[in-house]
């Protein structure tokens, strides 16, 4: 069975039309790439498979695990492992990463039926996790994203990421404003969860990001439709010669 | 018959029996408060605050002026949410000192100990030593600023009012003197709870004195027991403090009040040069509160923080109207106030800093801050700086807002359900208004409390706090 089915998209922000019929599906293991020039409706697609309220979908369907996305609320869907990875990170003043992530750690845990970790349990489970992305210890002192420095609050994306383990997860943009260094950082740390079971949507305008996690698929997205579908094949002209000729090959 | 016309009338008819339970130097201000109370009556604020104390001491109260004992049980005194903080706890019922010896809890050895320090009744301590109590006893409340312009007259009436009320009619209350020097290392706990089963006024008076290079912690915490379901319980509450140079004084009051009580409160400070004083209005849950604060920094580097926290629900009022004097150079006044208010909550806050005239190097800042969780939910803010003073650092701020929409989503996507994402922010909210309570035992404490207030838990706090206490 497939993880997401996408069938016929249409959503709106404002009253104003951004998806106009997305099809999309994604098995258990897979890699997408998703690309397109800006105001396309990537990240529309982002916030509407998260649950973002102020989206509206108008037409369409969403299969998660067979089962209908849209009616679930933001926190179940997260319960049932999808994880967004935001474009731009959301700074909370006065509640800790520690707090925020015990509070949702938890929360995933009761929702499986497991007891809640211990404070000793729990913060092994931050040390681990924060090693991976090499992420420093008094940020995760710090209020959530409150101070951050652009890298770092990507960083905390993938440590998050790497804290919740998701199914399905979908990088929004992940890699723009990092450097070299701490885009390999990031990569490594999506390529870790990478198994049979993951899957990943990766969402980006960079060649860089793409060439660490190696998609198999890759997808065109223009004026809010999936306008051509294909393999890495097709990022790599994407990277040669932009988006011009897909937008010749519609005929504008 | 205006209100307070039916309470003058009251004390001339009663003057007799009010005096034979209360002490000479509370009953020589009488006279001069009932001819004050008729001049300025109990007037209606001229501005946006909720409270109307008109309408709230028109209502027909029982006042307890021959002083009959309320019949007290342990249980009712300690279903204080803040339990044995201290080993120094006074208990307040209605306007009477509960003496320590009643409460078998608490050692009922030395109210005054052998460093001069008296806590305990003001009926006690007026007789006992009356040149103390003459000396400072409704030397605040009956005061006077006198600053000239129309809009302090007016606020200035409305206080003076009340405060008048208070003194024609005060029998007994609570006293703090710490004389010159002495340290007190324990917080004083003070537990005032309202109890009756009429609908009753209690008049309330705090005294607390600190002489030069003294130091005292003092919580208050305001509670009302729910004997009968209709009861309407009235306070009026009228405190002065006094701190001498030098000296330094933590000041918390925690209300937890049910829906029919009202509070009017009054509180006056007077700092004298280089003292420190924290004043902490800590509101869990009110009926109708509305609480008057003024500060004079009467001699130069004095410094005051005034705090205050609301978390109001349902159809609670809350205001609070402040009023910073600075009267001397180089003194330091730091004001936060915040508000959650959810269902149809109203709360407003009125703030206001007056920087006379020679009071050069004042450094004063005030900010409000305020969340309407629901759109039925009222806020309203003022905040107003006079300044007549050149080399001055002074600020401001006031927002009335909802909680973070984004952070909201951004926490959900993580899978912390709804309802714990918008605790979690009106707790982070909350943060730096109680991390300025000073008394570390009792921030924490706060914290756990507010978190209840938020989940709606208080009420069965107050149930453990109970048999914690035994």
């Amino acid at each position: 069975m497939a993880l997401l089915e996408i069938k016929n998209l249409h959503a709106s922000v404002g009253g104003k039309e951004i998806l106009r019929g997305i099809d999309l599906t994604v098995n258990p293991g897979e890699v997408h790439a998703v690309m397109g020039p800006n105001g396309a409706g990537k990240s529309t697609l982002s916030a509407i498979l998260t649950g973002n309220p102020q989206y509206e979908v108008t037409e369409g369907q969403i299969l998660y695990k067979g089962q209908d996305l849209l009616a679930m609320k933001p926190e179940q869907r997260a319960w049932e492992g999808i994880f967004l990875s935001f474009q731009y990170p959301v700074e909370i003043p006065g509640v800790s990463m520690v707090n925020f992530m015990r509070a949702a750690v938890n929360a995933h845990r009761e929702y499986r039926g497991e007891p809640a970790l211990t404070a000793t349990e729990f913060l092994k489970l931050m040390r681990e996790k924060r090693a991976v992305v090499q992420l420093d210890n008094k940020l995760a002192n710090r209020s959530v994203n409150e101070g951050f420095s652009g890298g770092e609050k990507k960083r905390n994306e993938i440590f998050q990421m790497a804290m919740l383990e998701p199914t399905l997860s979908i990088l929004d943009e992940t890699d723009s404003g990092l450097d070299v260094d701490a885009l390999r950082i990031v990569s490594d740390g999506v390529n870790r969860l990478k198994s049979a079971e993951r899957s990943s949507i990766v969402i980006t305008h960079y060649q860089k990001l793409l060439e660490y996690v190696q998609p198999q698929f890759v997808h065109i997205v223009y004026k809010g439709r999936i306008v051509k579908n294909g393999g890495p094949e097709l990022s790599d002209r994407i990277f040669a010669e932009g988006f011009d000729w897909v937008k010749q090959e519609l005929g504008e | 018959m205006s209100a307070e016309k039916q309470y003058i009338e009251l004390y001339r008819s009663q003057r007799n029996l009010i005096d034979e339970h209360a002490a000479p130097v509370l009953n020589a201000c009488r006279e001069e408060a009932a001819q004050v109370l008729e001049r300025v009556g109990l007037q209606r604020p001229k501005d946006f605050s909720h409270v109307d104390p008109e309408v709230a001491l028109s209502a027909d109260y029982a006042l307890n002026l021959a002083r009959y004992q309320v019949p007290t049980s342990r249980e009712d005194l300690f279903t204080c949410a803040v339990p044995e903080l201290s080993t120094q706890v006074h208990f307040l019922v209605n306007e009477q000192y509960v003496p320590q010896a009643e409460v078998s809890h608490v050692s009922p050895s030395g109210i005054a100990t052998d460093e001069g320090v008296f806590c305990g009744s003001l009926r006690t301590f007026a007789a006992q030593y009356p040149d103390v109590a003459a000396r400072y006893y409704n030397k605040l409340a009956s005061q006077r600023t006198d600053t000239g312009d129309v809009r302090s007259a007016s606020y200035e009436a409305c206080s003076l009012g009340e405060s008048a009320l208070n003194t024609m009619l005060c029998q007994d209350g609570f006293v703090l003197y710490v004389p010159q020097g002495v340290q007190l290392d324990k917080t004083v706990q003070l537990i005032s709870l309202l109890r009756s089963v009429d609908d009753m006024m209690a008049v309330q008076r705090l005294l607390i004195i600190l002489e030069d290079d003294a130091r005292a912690n003092l919580l208050v915490c305001e509670h009302a027991s729910k004997l009968n379901e209709q009861v309407v319980q009235l306070g009026l509450q009228t405190v002065e403090i006094f701190v001498g140079q030098r000296a330094t004084l933590d000041f918390c009051s925690l209300e937890e009040h049910h829906e029919h009580v009202i509070r009017l409160g009054q509180i006056y400070v007077r700092q004298e040069a280089a003292s420190n004083v924290a004043i902490g209005l800590y509101a869990l849950t009110v009926g109708q509160t509305r609480n008057r604060v003024h500060i004079q920094l009467a001699a130069p580097d004095a410094q005051t923080q005034l705090y205050g926290m609301a978390t109001l629900d349902a159809e609670q009022h809350l205001d609070n109207i402040t009023f910073i004097d600075h009267q001397a150079p180089g003194c330091t006044s730091n004001e936060l106030f915040k508000y959650v208010l959810d269902d149809k909550a109203r709360g407003s806050f009125l703030g206001r800093i007056l920087v006379r005239e020679g009071s050069d190097k004042t450094d004063a800042h005030q900010t409000d801050r305020n969340l309407c969780l629901t759109p039925e939910a009222r806020m309203v803010t003022r905040p107003e700086l006079e300044i007549y003073a050149d080399d001055v650092k002074c600020s401001h701020g006031a927002t009335v807002g909802q909680l973070d929409q984004q952070a909201l989503f951004y926490m959900r996507t993580r899978g912390i359900p709804e309802a714990e994402a918008r605790l979690l922010l009106m707790f982070a909210f909350m943060g730096d208004v109680i991390d300025g309570i000073r008394i570390e035992p009792l921030r924490d404490r706060l914290k756990h409390l507010v978190e209840k207030r938020f989940r709606g838990e208080l009420s069965q706090c107050r149930g453990c706090a109970v048999s914690a206490a035994r």
